[in-house]
């Protein structure tokens, strides 16, 4: 699994290829914003109202402000106008469709609606601030145009397909580092995971999961990067750079600390046993880039605006709303094995009628499953593309058989992406136990694994290893087109559910 | 170059399958109450009518589809009436068995908003309407109080429609109420850009593969 570093593949160097990854995953993330119905995404309206008091305001909502609404008066009119709670899970309601219905939404829309009067308590107003200040910016050149708050949301989706272009890249340069020996597997790799349906829709909306997927991206890519080539003083600023900007993005960034904290020690260890100088000054500006950027964040969220250091996921089936004494450790590991797992007999069903979780929440949300969750691909897509992923798991495996001799050697490479797999799925499982237990429904997203995307864009470059140098190019094409095939069918399903 | 070929091939292989689902045919929607049949929320003895008032009449309607529940009786006979300022603006029967039933109307040229929806059960045994309770009011007759529901209305197009039959309705209703640069072309630009994002991807993946 070695090359030449940099190598040139065909007609395109690895800038050539960056920049075609981006443009494309840009070109489907922004066909998705512009689809969508405003508001038609998980959370979006309560992302928005923490961009726009942010915005408005200068500070963040207060979580502790129960008796302020979460949405201020003109985001309540804009959600009135599009026909918000009638559309969310009636797939016979429409958004505005009639000249009428354009007539009243814009009745609604006229006048000059308090935009600073929200910012209250909500699911997510102590969510930590990296992606709403980074949104915030379309906002406040969108309003300084006389933008409505519909329009403007269209400008706040364009910095989340940005962040989704970027997180393509970040794959395809971690593929880069994982399989230097197979060029061909690069590009198409990070173009399977950048157009998928599922990501172009969560990945052009109003979602602090965007900016995170980008920042996990950027951290696969680094370690891959520092483990092939060794850790520099640059390295080691970014590896801290991107740890700061993870935890100022979204709480569940915490699952994949142990695994980069076991990282950056193997990374530490190895310089070490070289001869050479040891990598002191690398761990020195390992900390200090850590604490400059740490310091500012924390003088920013915790001195400016009086928020906690440690902000933790509220409204999702928090603690103190289910009973302590139904919850239990056996409980909680019984219900991880089956959320992942078939479920065996000897284990109470703790997923009542939901059927096999990771088919139905996991496989099929990741492939496509759309609105508010509220429609979906037909059927059969998801048997025709489990055929598929067959195929390509055995192909992957095929390259891992080939290659067992050098993986060996990067057991601790690969140990250390285990370590941050499990971790985010173990900070996802404690508050979806919990909530399964308060509320009877799944918490789980797929979404949720957005952080790991680059572990799938490493299975579609083995799969394309696998299948050997006579075949891989053609692997390769018919990966990337059946994945814009998807991309489209998901969009063509997203206008008829709206607008058919 | 044989590569190249393939990636040819393929992206052929893509328009052609958007092209066949463009051109797939199925029961077009003129638009609907925008409420889900969650539960009956009205049951009408023989002779009576259930009226709910500010409902829209879309364009090119040719049935309106309740779901309507004949009790022990095989059949049941509904009567549509359709009123705006108490003119008749639509109107239709039925008799069909329990479920999901279609009562045809004369196609709807010209859309009408305010829309009195009259629903007569002139039939010998009493049917039940499906709808989402606790919204909207509904008015029986007989009845003294509005029973606090919505029916649930789907208006379905004449025949079945494609894709391409649909698009300029289709496009048109893509440009209400959001974003839309281009007007109802913002449907067409946008479908382009996807699409300009898959080809690309093939176009990309030959030239990073053709060595």
């Amino acid at each position: 699994m070695t090359t030449e570093v940099g190598a040139k593949v065909g007609r395109f160097g690895v800038r050539a290829q960056a920049l075609a990854c981006f443009l494309c995953v840009m070109a489907s993330a922004v066909a998705w914003s512009v689809t969508t119905p405003p508001f038609q995404a998980p959370d979006e309206p309560l992302h928005l109202a923490y961009v726009q008091k942010l915005a408005e305001t200068g500070r963040p909502p207060d979580p502790s402000d129960s008796y302020r609404p979460a949405l201020s008066s003109e985001g309540a009119r804009a959600l009135d106008a599009v026909n918000f709670s009638g559309v969310i899970g009636n797939p016979l309601a429409k958004p505005p469709w009639t000249e009428a219905d354009q007539r009243r939404a814009e009745s609604l829309l006229v006048g000059p609606p308090r935009q600073d009067d929200g910012g209250g308590s909500a699911a997510y107003s102590n969510y930590p601030p990296a992606y709403y200040l980074l949104a915030a910016v379309p906002y406040l050149v969108a309003q300084a145009t006389g933008a409505s708050l519909i329009d403007t949301l269209a400008a706040v989706r364009l910095v989340s397909c940005l962040l989704s272009a970027l997180t393509a890249v970040f794959v395809m340069l971690f593929v880069r580092e994982l399989l230097p020996g197979t060029p061909r597997a690069w590009l198409p790799a990070a173009l399977a995971c950048g157009l998928l349906p599922y990501f172009g829709f969560i990945g052009s909306s109003v979602n602090p999961d965007v900016l995170l997927a980008t920042v996990c991206a950027a951290l696969f890519f680094v370690l891959a990067r520092s483990f092939r080539r060794g850790l520099n003083a640059r390295r080691a600023a970014a590896l801290a750079a991107l740890l700061v900007l993870g935890a100022a993005s979204k709480p569940s960034f915490a699952g994949l600390l142990p695994g980069v904290a076991v990282g950056i020690l193997l990374l530490l260890a190895v310089a070490l046993r070289r001869s050479g100088p040891a990598p002191w000054r690398e761990l020195a500006v390992f900390i200090a880039t850590g604490l400059v950027a740490g310091g500012l964040y924390l003088a920013v969220n915790v001195g400016l605006w009086g928020r906690p250091v440690l902000p933790v996921a509220v409204g999702v089936g928090s603690s103190a709303a289910s009973d302590p004494a139904r919850r239990s450790i056996s409980g909680f590991l019984s219900y991880a094995f089956q959320f992942w797992l078939p479920r065996p007999w000897f284990l109470q069903d703790q997923i009542k009628g939901g059927g096999y979780q990771l088919y139905e929440t996991i496989f099929k949300g990741f492939i496509g499953r759309f609105g508010w969750l509220d429609y979906q691909l037909p059927e059969r897509v998801y048997t025709s593309v489990i055929a598929v992923w067959s195929v390509l798991l055995a192909l992957a495996g095929r390259a891992l058989w080939v290659s067992r001799l050098l993986l060996r050697r990067r057991a601790g490479e690969f140990l250390v992406y285990s370590l941050m797999l499990a971790g985010l799925l173990l900070v996802i499982a404690v508050p979806a136990y919990d909530y399964r237990l308060t509320t009877g429904f799944a918490f789980e997203q797929a979404r949720y694994l957005f952080p790991v995307m680059a572990l799938l864009g490493g299975l579609y470059g083995l799969a394309i290893r696998g299948a050997g140098h006579k075949f891989g190019g053609y692997v390769a094409v018919l990966l990337v087109a059946a994945t814009s095939s998807l991309d489209l069918l998901g969009l063509l399903v997203t206008v008829a559910r709206y607008y058919a | 170059m044989r590569l190249a070929a393939f990636g040819g091939l393929v992206g052929l292989a893509f328009v052609a399958a958007l092209a066949v689902i463009l051109a797939t045919g199925g029961p077009g929607l003129a638009g609907s109450s925008g409420v889900r049949p969650d539960a009956f929320v009205v049951t009408l003895p023989p002779g009576q009518s259930a009226c709910q008032a500010g409902q829209s009449l879309p364009p090119g309607a040719s049935s309106a589809q309740l779901v309507v529940g004949t009790w022990a009786r095989p059949t049941g006979t509904i009567a549509l009436r359709a009123t705006k300022d108490r003119e008749v603006v639509a109107r239709g029967s039925i008799t069909a068995p329990s479920g999901i039933v279609n009562v045809p109307i004369k196609p709807v040229s010209r859309g009408t908003e305010g829309v009195v929806l009259c629903l007569r059960n002139v039939g010998p045994g009493p049917i039940a309407l499906a709808g989402r309770p606790d919204i909207g009011a509904i008015s029986v007759t007989g009845r003294k109080a509005t029973i606090a529901a919505a029916l649930s209305v789907l208006y379905p197009s004449s025949g079945d429609l494609s894709w391409t039959d649909q698009a300029g309705s289709i496009a048109e209703r893509f440009s209400r109420v959001r974003w839309a640069p281009f007007g109802s072309a913002t449907l067409w630009a946008t479908l382009l850009v996807a699409l300009m994002a898959g080809a690309g991807g093939i176009v990309a993946t030959v030239l990073a593969n053709d060595d």
